[in-house]
């Protein structure tokens, strides 16, 4: 659940290979030499901390073309904007726009799938591969949930983010972050109820 | 009926392949926005440039400005020190008495 690699923590574990260390100096180097036009830098950043992008991404838009859409928009954007960077840590820079483009895609995955639906008026299956029931179950859940709910419990919940990260993400503060979290467990505790009998018994 | 926490944690585990990431193809991904990104950093670059070439011009400005001001400032004390200070200053003439009246 927290194995993730955490810069701001400096825990190593889930790196893939070959990745670049992310480190807050390190980025920083990087983040000059990018601004005076070295793509070489702006690939290392890339390297560094596309994998956590990814994660996120796949997290909110659930399929792997749409992530590698919001990995590319992701960073295009961050590039085009690295004048606004004013030396926080990258990665978390980084992170809130990579939330936003998720956040902004589903938004218009939901409208036209919602206008898709109206029009054509078929009940088609869900596309989500074939998961035990109750695991589906819980998936329905997580997606009912509104939109920011849904943010923080991923992040939090599922990728281990702190509340400070996940505020920072979501430009939310820490307690509301804290607030939105306790409903969205209650909600899903609400909607799920029956299954703690079941895994109960 | 299971405790909250005992059922939060059994949802977070079913939770957890909930929209499981695999592994990222960054080199295919970096390859469809190199050239994006490259346009990018020129275009970041020659804005960062732009801002120091208008920063330099008002630096500039504002240096021959107070230069002026200061020569100006320079000017009006030395006029001021060239006037004769210690040379008194015209006092305007009393009218003259008239005489008394003459008296019968």
């Amino acid at each position: 659940m927290r194995s993730r690699n955490r810069e701001t923590h400096g825990e190593g574990m889930g790196r893939p290979a070959g990745v670049t260390a992310a480190e807050p100096d390190a980025d920083r180097a990087r983040v000059e030499r990018a601004r005076r036009g070295d793509v070489r830098a702006a690939r290392e950043l890339y390297d560094a901390h596309a994998p956590r992008v990814y994660r996120i991404a796949c997290r909110f838009a659930g399929d792997a073309a749409r992530a590698e859409e919001v990995v590319q928009d992701t960073f295009v954007r961050a590039f085009q904007r690295l004048g606004d960077f004013r030396g926080e840590a990258f990665g978390a820079w980084l992170r809130s726009i990579a939330v936003s483009v998720s956040l902004n895609a589903l938004r218009t995955l939901r409208r036209r799938a919602a206008r898709e639906v109206a029009l054509a008026d078929v009940d088609e299956p869900a596309s989500h591969p074939v998961e035990p029931r109750d695991v589906e179950r819980v998936h329905a859940a997580i997606d009912a949930l509104p939109e920011r709910a849904r943010g923080v419990f991923v992040l939090h919940a599922l990728e281990g983010y702190s509340h400070a990260e996940v505020a920072a993400m979501l430009g939310i503060s820490e307690a509301n972050s804290k607030v939105i979290l306790l409903r969205a467990r209650a909600r899903l505790r609400e909607e799920l109820h029956d299954l703690g009998e079941e895994w109960k018994g | 009926m299971t405790e909250p926490d005992a059922l939060d944690r059994r949802i977070d585990a079913a939770a957890r392949s909930y929209h499981a990431p695999g592994d990222p193809p960054l080199d295919a991904i970096w390859s469809r926005i190199e050239g994006d990104v490259a346009a990018a950093l020129q275009a970041a670059l020659a804005d960062e440039l732009a801002a120091r070439r208008r920063g330099r011009v008002l630096r500039w400005a504002a240096s021959a400005a107070a230069l002026a001001a200061s020569f100006a400032v320079g000017m009006i004390a030395g006029r001021a020190e060239d006037a004769p200070l210690s040379a008194p200053a015209p006092v305007a003439e009393a009218p003259a008495p008239s005489p008394p009246p003459a008296v019968a």
